[in-house]
């Protein structure tokens, strides 16, 4: 088995790649020059997967919304009730999860033993182990981490943009769940999951940093050298209505909040979406980003400060673009938003200069970003579509014209429906 | 290296890095009367100047630099006010044509700080204005961040000095009696008498730059500052209950150390702590998280140069007293030596990881610049710091939690 080699210049640096026997996809980054090496384990599957069924079964199962982040929490626990947190500490590293929509994450971070930490990381995800007492105890932590969310007014307006846009969807709901939801959380549903999304080929390990390649490629052919037989899972489809209307809330905020969001009319994409999702973030650094006329009149205006935050999702199963702010004038800027968004063609903003400079802006932003292990590793994880390696976004920024950006914007707005939610102060 | 009495140039080589990162950091004593002016400038700052009037302009020449990064930051170290300027910028070899990006970034830096944008005796009016009430707005939605909220009471109480109390970014009274001109006069002083360090970490050409920024108009300046502070100890609990509209609970302890940085005691607060709250093997998190499931966040963390260590839970508002005895508890614990070598190990091992890791961040090699030059000999290596860490006992871990005192308790009520 030889792993594959892709240079890059601009790190001196190698990315290697290779599938092992039993499935598992491994990415490997070296950065001699780091103390730290940081691992990433990532299963496809998120809070958006709440309805599936075996390849060829008759009938969809649904489970309860967070299941996907609650098995997060769950995998910590091993074989014999130890506890992997702590599994990890002993070796003197640090770990974590995170679920996504699409995707839960397991991360290491350690300065030594990296071959100690890569097996536990391995092992964590190939077995799972619940007790319904354990479950019962992980509600109670679970129902704390919900509330604490649903304190965050930033956070309430994201969760209800998405549920404007996806009406009954997990997309509407907290990735955690609700208190409600996770209570009809069991032992079999915990492990239906696990055995539905958790397969060896499902996986992708990224380690980046301070160790030595064959070393650690030779660990993981010996721990994942049995063929897995792999059982095909397929995700429902999620239910497209129509985006709800003007909807709005109070709470206790300083000042009104906005977001205006566009559901493309998208449907299913093929693998190779990265470059669609570059194009698309260009043209809406060009048209409402930093270096906007639109955003400069705004915030000369004082109708919005610098809370102003852009959110491109663009994935296999759904593809929507957000803008939150906080604004005294909700109705205005909105109706300012939705034009400049709907009209982007007619933007004053949208010429090749511009286009140069977003573009320059971009490659600066990507090169930084590779100062942290985590954000490359993270970056990767999330971006990888199964065929064009993140890394290849400097190449892929020249070539991007002016042509094709507005190819993109067409092909993702045309046909989109837009709406919006605010939060008004009490 | 000097480039006048008061500023200091610090080069920090490393080939690291994609990015390079120069700093200007000034450092005054933390005053209740030029705080909120200081805030209001360091932002007036990143929205434009003479030759970049608006944040468009500004926005784009930073974009033309391949996306150099410019912010204003402040924050407080014991009782001296820090106010930064950070710009980070891509390495000249990795640049897509050949420029002298180091040049055109210093450029900048001076023109925001000798070219602000002003008329007659103040910043300019405008501008002002909206930078006021973005600042004021902001201040108002700090009410929003429940834990955020709840640090900045935990303070209040614990702290009796007035200029301590205020937040690093000052408070709503003190903001609205700034004017244009006030603020305008305090930058001046900032440009005058702070004291000032110049951190430039990467690869640069060392001669140049020196040569460059011996150009920028600073005159010698001393002033005197004190990095160091230490609340006077008392026997009378402060306490504090506010009632809020919110889902979860907040309740916060504060406790006085009577530890220095780098004294004898120290190294064994720093392994206390990790024990106590630090870490995921802590007492806090393995028994009243993971054990009794009472809660999702829960920690301490240790402020050493203002002699102050905090402990965070966000809870369910019935659970109050049985998360307040369970914490002291957990600190009884430590305090009576019931602790184990093994968790003495872990404490260790993951401070000696967070030292290393340190090693990887461009922001903690200038922190640890910064502190060589304040704190001169008294100043921990890296390796000292892992040697220290290394010999830490037990025996020491329960006598410095002898000097820990409850000094202040704050809880916020959630209620719907």
């Amino acid at each position: 088995m030889t792993l594959q080699e892709q240079k890059i210049p601009y790190l001196k640096a190698t990315l290697y790649s290779g599938v092992l026997p039993n499935g598992l996809s491994v990415f490997l980054l070296p950065r001699p020059s780091f103390h730290e090496t940081y691992g990433l384990m990532t299963t496809n599957f998120g809070a958006a997967h709440t309805t599936f069924k075996k390849a060829g079964a008759e009938t969809f199962s649904s489970y309860p919304a967070g299941i996907a982040h609650f098995l997060e929490h769950k995998l910590f626990e091993g074989e014999e009730g130890q506890d992997y947190l702590q599994e990890f500490s002993k070796i003197g590293a640090d770990t974590n999860a995170y679920t996504s929509f699409y995707q839960t994450s397991y991360l290491f971070s350690t300065t030594e033993q990296v071959d100690k930490a890569v097996n536990l990381l391995v092992e964590m995800l190939q077995s799972a182990h619940f007790s319904q007492d354990s479950i019962e105890k992980e509600k109670g932590i679970i129902q704390q981490e919900i509330e604490m969310y649903e304190d965050d007014p930033d956070y309430r307006l994201y969760r209800e943009i998405l549920a404007s846009l996806y009406p009954q969807t997990p997309l509407g709901e907290d990735i955690a769940g609700t208190v409600e939801s996770i209570s009809e959380i069991d032992v079999e549903s915990l492990q239906q999951h696990f055995t539905a999304f958790y397969q060896p080929s499902q996986l992708t390990l990224f380690l980046t940093g301070n160790f030595d390649v064959s070393e650690i490629w030779q660990i993981l052919e010996r721990k994942n050298a049995r063929q897995v037989d792999k059982v095909e899972i397929e995700c429902k489809e999620l239910p497209i209505l129509p985006v709800l209307p003007h909807r709005k809330l109070t709470l206790e905020v300083a000042s009104p909040k906005l977001a205006v969001g566009l559901r493309s009319k998208g449907g299913l994409l093929e693998r190779d979406f990265y470059h669609y999702k570059v194009c698309l973030s260009l043209l809406f650094s060009m048209i409402l980003g930093w270096t906007s006329e639109t955003y400069q009149d705004l915030y000369e205006a004082g109708k919005i400060d610098s809370s102003f935050s852009l959110n491109l999702e663009v994935r296999p199963e759904y593809q929507f673009f957000v803008v939150t702010v906080d604004t005294m004038e909700p109705i205005l800027v909105s109706k300012i938003l939705r034009e400049a968004i709907r009209k982007f063609e007619a933007s004053k903003d949208l010429h090749q200069d511009h286009l140069d400079l977003v573009k320059k802006e971009a490659y600066g932003d990507f090169i930084r970003g590779l100062n942290s292990l985590e954000a490359t590793a993270s970056h990767f994880i999330a971006e990888y579509d199964g065929k064009t390696s993140p890394f290849d976004l400097p190449d892929m920024l020249q070539e991007i014209s002016l042509a094709d950006v507005i190819e993109a914007g067409k092909r993702f707005i045309e046909g989109g429906e837009l709406t919006d939610f605010i939060i008004f102060p009490k | 290296m000097k480039l006048q009495e008061g500023v200091d140039l610090h080069f920090i080589p490393t080939e690291q890095f994609t990015t390079n990162q120069i700093k200007i950091r000034f450092a005054a004593p933390m005053d209740k009367e030029s705080v909120a002016a200081r805030v209001l400038a360091a932002n007036i700052l990143e929205i434009g100047n003479q030759l970049y009037p608006n944040h468009l302009a500004f926005r784009r020449q930073l974009a033309r630099m391949y996306g150099a990064t410019f912010s204003t930051s402040v924050s407080r170290k014991g009782a001296t006010h820090l106010v930064d300027l950070t710009m980070t910028y891509v390495r000249e070899e990795l640049l897509l044509e050949k420029e002298n990006l180091t040049e055109q970034v210093l450029d900048f830096m001076e023109t925001v700080l000798m070219k602000p944008l002003t008329d007659k005796a103040g910043f300019k009016g405008d501008v002002f204005e909206v930078e006021k009430k973005n600042l004021l707005s902001y201040l108002e939605a700090e009410v929003e961040d429940n834990f955020y909220h709840a640090d900045l009471e935990l303070n209040q109480l614990f702290f009796e000095n007035e200029h301590l109390q205020i937040s690093r970014v000052g408070n709503i009274e003190l903001v609205k009696e700034v004017t244009a001109e006030s603020a305008y006069k305090t930058f001046q002083s900032m440009i005058q008498l702070d004291k000032i360090d110049i951190f430039v970490l990467g690869s640069v050409n060392q001669d140049r730059l020196v040569e460059r920024l011996k150009k920028f108009p600073f005159s010698d300046r001393n002033p005197e500052l004190s990095y160091e502070y230490q609340e006077p100890s008392s026997s009378i609990l402060r306490e504090k209950t506010e009632k809020k509209d919110a889902k979860q609970s907040i309740l916060e302890l504060g406790y006085s150390l009577q530890i220095l940085y780098n004294d004898v005691n120290y190294p064994a607060l720093l392994v206390l702590n990790g024990m106590f709250g630090g870490f995921a093997h802590s007492g806090l998190f393995t028994q009243i998280r993971e054990e009794e499931g009472l809660t999702y966040t829960i920690g301490s963390q240790v402020n050493i140069f203002t002699g102050f260590m905090r402990v965070y839970a966000g809870i369910d508002r019935a659970n109050r007293l049985k998360v307040m005895r369970a914490i002291h508890r957990e600190l009884l614990k430590i305090k009576q030596g019931r602790l184990t070598e093994k968790d003495l190990e872990l404490t260790k091992n993951m401070l000696i990881h967070s030292a290393l890791i340190g090693q990887d961040r461009g922001k903690n090699l200038i922190e640890q610049a910064y502190h060589r030059q304040i704190f001169g000999e008294r100043y921990m290596t890296v390796a000292s710091f892992i040697e220290k860490i290394k010999a830490v006992t037990l025996e020491d871990v329960v006598r410095v939690a002898q000097l820990i005192r409850l000094q202040a308790v704050y809880f916020m009520e959630g209620v719907e």
